[in-house]
This record gives C-alpha cells, structure tokens and sequence, in this order.
C-alpha cells in the first residue's frame, strides 16, 4: 500500500461523489414536498386536537422518533417487497419487485421519517402566532382558512424556518444511509470507487467535502430567505 | 340596531354571564363599565362569536340570530356587520398598517385591491397616520397600533364597532390619542359598544353607560343618572373605587 494520500485519486473520485449529488437532492426533494404538506396536515391535527388522527400522529411520532433511520430503512427494504408480491399476484400484476429502484424506497423511508419530524417543527410554529391573530382575523370577516392562509402561515412559515433547515440539512445527511438499500447517492458512488484501490481516507475526505458544500448551500439559502421573509420583524425605529 | 337578550356563558363551572339583556341604538355610543372578571369583555366577545355564549340571541340591524346554534354563515354575516377592536390590538404582525387595514376589505369583502387600497388609506389618514402606511406593527408604537387597529374597524364601515378595552395596555402618555381618536369617529356618529376603564370617556361621550357586576347588568342609564345618581349601592362602591376624588362630591 502506498504512503500519503493519492490526491490524483481523490480528486477523480470527489467527481464521482458530486454525480451522486443528483440522487441525493431528488431524495430530499421528494421526502420535502410530501413531507412538508403532510407534516403541517397533522400538526394542524394536534393543534386543533382533532380526535383520532391526533393520538396516530403522536404514536407516529414517537415512532420515528425513537427508532434510527437505519432500522426503518432496514424494515422497509425488507418488508415492503414482500407486501408488494402479495399485491401484485393478488391483482395479477407481472413485475418483478426485486427489480424496483431502490430510490422508490428511499422516497417512502424518508418521506415517512421526515413528515413526524415536521409535523413537530409546524406544530411549535403555529405555537408561536399568538392567538389573537386568528380572532383579529375572523372579525374582520376572514373565515379560518383565509385566517391560516394570510396571516397564520406566513408567520408561523418563518418561526419554522430555522427548524426547517436543520430538519433538511439534516435529510441530506441521513440519505447517506440509502447505501443500505444501494441507492446510488453520494456516499455509496464514492465508496464503490475507493473499494478498487482500497483509497477509503480519501474517498471519506471527498464523500465529507461534498456533503459539507451541499449541507453549507442549502443553509445559506435557508438564512437569505429567512431574512427576506422576516423583513416584518424590524426593530421599532 | 344591536339588540341582545339572555345571553348566558360560562367556562367550566365559572358562570361568567348570568343572563345579560342589552340594547345599542343606531349612531349610539354605550359604555360598559365594571370591575374585572364582571363579564364585560366576554359580553363584547360573545357578540362577534369569538365565543360561543350558552344561551342567548341577537338582532343586529335586522338579523336575528341565535348566539348558541348560529351557524358558520350566519357567524360570517353578523362579522361582515361588526368590527373589533382588541385590547392587545392584534394587528397582522405580517402586514404593513396599510395592508393591516385593507386586508379585511380585500378578503373578507372581496372588494377590489385599489378601491380597497384607497379606502384603508384614508382611513389611517382619519386616524392620523397618514405617514405610517408602509410600517410594520413592529415599527409602531402601543399607541399607533391601536390607532391602526381602530382604522380597521372604521374602513370595513360596519353598524357598529366593539371596542374592548383599547386603552388598557397602552402606556398611561399614549391612551389620550386613543381616546382623540374614538370621540373623533363617536362624534361622526359611528354606533360604538365600548368596555372601558376610561371615566372621563364614558362621561363625555357616551350617550348611555351600563354598570355590569357579577355577569349581570346591574345599572343602565345615561351617563348623568350612572355618575351623577346612581341607585344601586353596587353602583355607588365602584364608582367610589375608580372616581378620583374630586368628582366624588357629586355622588
């Protein structure tokens, strides 16, 4: 084995991490646009204690909360196909499940994972607009869905946005662990090039620049657009 | 035009109002006095649905509805008829004043962005903050705040306008501007229901003040008789609390 790091390796595989950035960011994406709807239906649930489908969300929760992502990853991998064959013969479906993309998976997992957690994020923002604000509302003859969504929204979107960040930040990280489904994302792209020549340091430092760049891009836009949306928060002049 | 009768809530086993009958002509301006927890506010609030009262009905310029059983429509048209105006003003902390005013005109009324636009500015114009369109609530002072709250009753031009104590979280240098405010639109003969702790107010302004205690009205009259001869010996107690001393020769 060859002293020092090969740098010419490093720099060929960096490459090869940033192609896995795609799948990475359609992860996200897809987990994001279910999860954020779905995620602030069921903290509008238990803000307005709608029975039933407040207690599921809380079970959910706790779920997904206290268990990895690795395990759910693992269950789903695992149990889903199963489930799917059971369908797909009981309806006389000809596909293969095993030759589903693993991505389709990773969309359920995170998807799933990330709803719980920003079902919390909404409902500790919608916490924050004083209740006021819906009666000021009302009495100006907004029914409550005009009432949420000019006034109760915008405010509790941008008491969010800190959390929202971490909760993305935070997903594109754990899409990382979508190699154990062999999903074709940064990390696993990565390792897969250093498993040759055996340059897993430098394919470890490549796969944490990487993550680092994207991690860092995304909370910058996350903080313009927290400045831009909280323009309202000025301080008295 | 606003005509209430038996109106009964309570929150738990508290009894808050105990059957409450009130009656607010056309261009009048009532004052409704008494020491906290009596049920002003909740009288005020019940009247807009911002609670659901027990028991109790409303005729409001012609619309007869049940407070307990009105439904979402008809909570919708007696809040196209009111306003409110907030202790704590309850602006829309993501609108500028003048969007604070025009957005009940815009969405609630369906009325046109520059008709609407125009009226709201002319109604901040009213209330004298003219220079304050584009601020934000954060950039305003208690008392500029409240005006705005005012200006958005006004604009939406409703029967009547509940106020429920506008001057109680302002700064004691900041009410009188409130208070310049409300004579200016009382005297323009707008028909205004208003829970204060003001004295001088009610006196100078009100054509008929209501003494409540206990979740019942306990005295009502003009505000002559309330201040000058008032019968009921609960009447009397309070007023001898929040008069300062040199109107008490006149009790």
């Amino acid at each position: 084995m060859q002293q020092g790091l090969n740098i010419e390796f490093m720099i060929d595989t960096f490459f090869v991490a940033l192609s896995g950035v795609p799948i990475t960011l359609a992860v996200t994406a897809v987990a994001l646009l279910i999860a954020i709807p779905a995620g602030f239906l069921l903290a509008l649930s238990r803000v307005n204690e709608i029975p039933v489908i407040r207690q599921i969300t809380r079970v959910y929760v706790s779920f997904v909360r206290g268990t990895p992502i690795i395990v759910q990853i693992f269950i789903t991998y695992a149990s889903v196909p199963l489930l799917l064959t059971a369908f797909f013969e009981k309806y006389g479906i000809r596909t293969n499940v095993y030759d589903v993309h693993p991505i389709w998976y990773a969309f359920i997992v995170f998807s799933f994972s990330t709803t719980a957690i920003l079902s919390e994020v909404f409902r500790s923002s919608l916490g924050t607009v004083d209740r006021g604000q819906l009666e000021a509302a009302q009495s100006v003859g907004l029914t409550s869905f005009q009432a949420f969504r000019r006034i109760i929204i915008p405010q509790a979107l941008v008491s969010a946005l800190p959390n929202l960040a971490t909760a993305t930040v935070n997903l594109i990280k754990a899409t990382s662990l979508g190699y154990a489904m062999s999903l074709q994302e940064i990390t696993l792209k990565a390792k897969v090039a250093a498993n040759a020549g055996y340059n897993y340091i430098e394919a470890y430092i490549d796969i944490f620049l990487v993550y680092l760049i994207l991690c860092s891009l995304v909370e910058f836009a996350f903080k313009w657009y927290e400045r831009r949306a909280s323009r309202y928060k000025v301080q008295p002049v | 035009m606003l005509e209430i009768t038996g109106i009964h809530k309570s929150f738990g086993p508290l009894e808050i109002l105990k059957g409450v009958d009130l009656e607010v002509g056309k261009g009048d301006v009532v004052v409704i006095l008494g020491p906290s927890g009596s049920g002003k506010t909740t009288l005020l609030r019940c009247i807009n649905f911002l609670e659901r009262a027990d028991a109790g009905t409303a005729e409001i310029s012609g619309m007869h509805v049940d407070l307990k059983s009105a439904s979402k429509k008809e909570v919708h048209a007696v809040r196209q008829k009111t306003a409110f105006v907030f202790q704590n003003y309850n602006l829309f902390n993501n609108k500028t004043a003048l969007e604070n005013v025009a957005e009940g005109l815009v969405t609630g009324r369906k009325v046109p962005k520059k008709e609407a636009l125009e009226t709201a500015g002319k109604a901040l114009d009213k209330v004298g903050l003219a220079d304050k369109y584009d601020a934000y609530p954060s950039q305003l002072s208690g008392g500029q705040q409240q005006r705005v709250g005012i200006a958005r009753a006004v604009a939406l031009n409703p029967e009547i306008i509940l106020f429920d104590e506008p001057t109680s979280a302002l700064d004691p240098e900041l009410v009188g501007e409130v208070l310049g405010v409300m004579r200016q639109i009382a005297a323009e003969g707008t028909t205004m229901l208003v829970v204060t702790h003001e004295m001088q107010f009610a006196r100078d302004v009100a054509n008929k003040v209501i003494f409540m205690d206990g979740g019942v009205v306990v005295e009502s009259g003009t505000p002559d008789e309330i201040f000058g001869r008032p019968k009921e010996e609960r009447t009397k107690q309070f007023l001898r609390r929040v008069l300062p001393e040199e109107y008490n020769y006149s009790i």
